[in-house]
């Protein structure tokens, strides 16, 4: 090697070794807290970068927000692994997810010092303790094809009508949208959280009739789109979101009434940007916030100051009669019993 | 000098080649044997040791030592016939694979320059895009308004849609198309170290096609068939979104199962357990192929 091309690649390696030594310096410099939080992803994700993360951004300079796509369950997996190292810092999970999560010690409660918009939500969103909080919501619904189905389906029993066989689908018991069903479904058969044997005889009968068991919205909108069915049990926002994308699909909530699905915002226990954390939740609480989110994926406010436009606020179940309306499930039960029901779903529903 | 000794002195020069020096293979093999070591026995560990632990709903993992994960799984019929089913596709989709590849293969090691370039190229294709994007690709063939049907119906050949999706069927035309690769490429590997002079021989001595097939091709690619046989049924085996996707939850295979388990039950020491059953499987499978295929080479 000759002398030349040596001293090259010594300036070169001196080079490389002062930006490593620089990169530290610089994050200093910039004096920027990353916070990483999980969503839903999908559609979801599209409303919420544009309803939350960009605005809040923009509002802390100081914060930068990492975005990672987790499902509920997923999100607990890690919650749970990440347990004496926390790196993801807020969780998106439903009220199933959350209060596992809660079980286990594994969230960061809050107060309304420490969030003050807390106290601007509907009482029904405050959960015991505030262990974590509640964004927003939506109502279990029957979603179905306009164009197929003239008349909007009165009741649940509707499934069971001969002529939809082969173009229902039926969310898995291991999705939230399943549950939900299955907890109407425990109330059409006259059934009860203790007692579900009525429930699994008509989920027998309805066997035949189900095309397949999806377990995530995508493939829920993707059977929508597709035409290959024409009415399911789905979310009153995930419906309005893949009708705003041209698919022809309505949603009604029938006479049984409909499931209060929430979706909340829990603090990992331990997370090292406990400050950013509440300033992020508590932004995701705010009016503004929520009246985003309404406009661009149809989440309903649990904040009772949000006053939505008048097309908006016919589309989507909101205002406090609404929640109300909504059967609100015991959901500490629920949970309980939950891995025997799927364990038996498993054996007589799915196979 | 006897057959015998001839072999053992080409063992000999083998040896002498690929061995130069008894340190070289370790020095070459030790960065291998770390990583393994650290990202897959050090996890493999792990997961054995949750395995053994309890799980109580809404209290979540209980620190004790017990076989109980395994108990449950290996005496539920449930479950042990969620195991037979995925050996069972596992065994469909190498057979379809190996009946589909072969002459695929075959034609593979006789194309030579440009030919076999673009013949290798489109036998790889599969590969080159990613699993969730493939497999919508074939949701949107496969579905009841799918391409397929929609043709089939519009021709008038079908009166309503043939299920394709939502049962095993998807999932094996999927696998099959996926795995492929690994069944045609193992084959070709082993078709193109036949000594071509062989066949030249065999035609002096009168033999034709289908006897040349059978008493020199067939035999000498049996290494290759084994390989590809391996790599397609682990890969059959431990495929999760295709069967997600395709069949949904009506088709219960281990690892959508260690999927339900772990992911949406939480319960992670009963799917540790589940996924070590899986393992424990596969290894004794594989051992026991790979032992059939050294008596037949010997043979």
């Amino acid at each position: 090697m000759s002398f030349v091309r040596f001293a090259l690649s010594i300036r070169i390696a001196a080079l490389i070794l002062i930006g490593f030594a620089l990169v530290p310096f610089a994050q200093i410099c910039r004096a920027q807290t990353e916070l990483v939080v999980t969503d839903y992803g999908g559609a979801f994700e599209e409303g919420w970068k544009k309803a939350v993360i960009e605005p809040f951004e923009k509002a802390h300079p100081d914060i930068k927000i990492k975005l990672v796509q987790k499902l509920v369950f997923e999100s607990v997996a890690l919650m749970r692994s990440q347990k004496s190292d926390v790196k993801v810092d807020v969780f998106m999970m439903d009220e199933v997810g959350a209060s596992q999560a809660t079980a286990e010690g594994l969230v960061q409660p809050i107060t309304p010092k420490t969030i003050p918009h807390l106290n601007e939500l509907y009482p029904e969103f405050r959960v015991p303790g505030d262990s974590f909080c509640k964004f927003m919501f939506d109502a279990s619904v029957i979603a179905y094809n306009p164009q197929e189905i003239k008349q909007p389906p009165q009741s649940y029993k509707d499934f069971w009508d001969p002529k939809y066989k082969g173009r229902i689908a039926i969310n898995n018991l291991d999705s939230t949208t399943g549950l939900s069903f299955f907890l109407v479904l425990l109330k059409t058969e006259g059934a009860t959280v203790d007692n579900v044997e009525p429930a699994f005889a008509a989920m027998k009968q309805l066997k035949p009739s189900i095309l397949t068991f999806p377990e995530q919205h995508a493939q829920l909108a993707q059977l929508f789109t597709q035409g290959d069915i024409v009415m399911a049990p789905w979310t009153s926002d995930r419906a309005l979101l893949l009708a705003s994308k041209g698919v022809p699909i309505a949603y009604t909530i029938p006479k049984e009434g409909g499931i209060l699905q929430e979706g909340g915002l829990a603090i990992a226990k331990g997370t090292k940007h406990l400050e950013a954390a509440l300033k992020y939740v508590d932004f995701a609480l705010s009016v503004e916030a929520q009246l985003a989110n309404a406009r661009y994926t149809f989440l309903s406010p649990t904040n009772s100051k949000v006053v939505l436009d008048a097309d908006l606020a016919k589309k989507i179940p909101n205002g406090q009669a609404t929640v109300k309306a909504l059967t609100h499930p015991d959901w500490k039960k629920v949970n309980e019993r939950r891995a025997q029901w799927i364990d038996r779903w498993n054996r007589e529903v799915t196979q | 000098m006897t057959a015998s000794e001839i072999k053992n002195e080409q063992e000999l020069k083998q040896e002498q080649t690929t061995n130069p020096r008894g340190t070289l293979p370790w020095f070459l093999i030790t960065p291998n044997l770390l990583l393994i070591g650290l990202f897959m026995l050090g996890p493999l560990l792990l997961l054995a040791r949750i395995s053994l632990e309890g799980y109580q709903s809404g209290q979540g993992i209980i620190e004790t030592w017990q076989l109980s994960n395994y108990s449950k799984f290996l005496f539920d019929p449930f479950y042990r016939q969620v195991l037979v089913g995925t050996l069972v596709l596992g065994a469909e989709v190498t057979a379809l694979c190996l009946v589909l590849g072969y002459p695929l293969a075959y034609s593979l090691s006789r194309a030579r320059g440009l030919k076999r370039a673009v013949l290798y190229f489109c036998i790889l294709m599969p590969l080159l895009t990613s699993t969730v994007v493939r497999t919508f690709g074939w949701m949107i063939l496969l579905a009841n308004n799918g391409f397929i049907n929609k043709t089939l119906m519009s021709l008038r050949l079908i009166e309503s849609p043939v299920r394709l999706m939502y049962n095993v069927t998807g999932v094996i035309v999927a696998l099959v198309e996926v795995l492929l690769p690994f069944m045609v490429l193992a084959l070709d590997t082993a078709l193109l170290n036949i000594d071509l002079s062989l066949y030249e021989a065999a035609r002096n001595l009168g033999a034709r096609g289908p006897r040349i097939f059978l008493r020199i091709t067939l035999p000498l690619s049996l290494p290759g068939v084994v390989s590809g046989c391996v790599l397609v049924f682990t890969g059959a085996l431990s495929a999760f979104v295709t069967p997600t996707l395709i069949a949904g939850a009506r088709l219960k295979v281990m690892s959508t199962v260690i999927y339900q388990q772990a992911m949406a039950l939480l319960d992670w020491p009963f799917g540790a357990a589940i996924a070590f059953v899986m393992l424990v499987t596969i290894a004794v499978l594989l051992v026991a192929s790979l032992q059939l295929s050294e008596r037949l080479r010997n043979a």
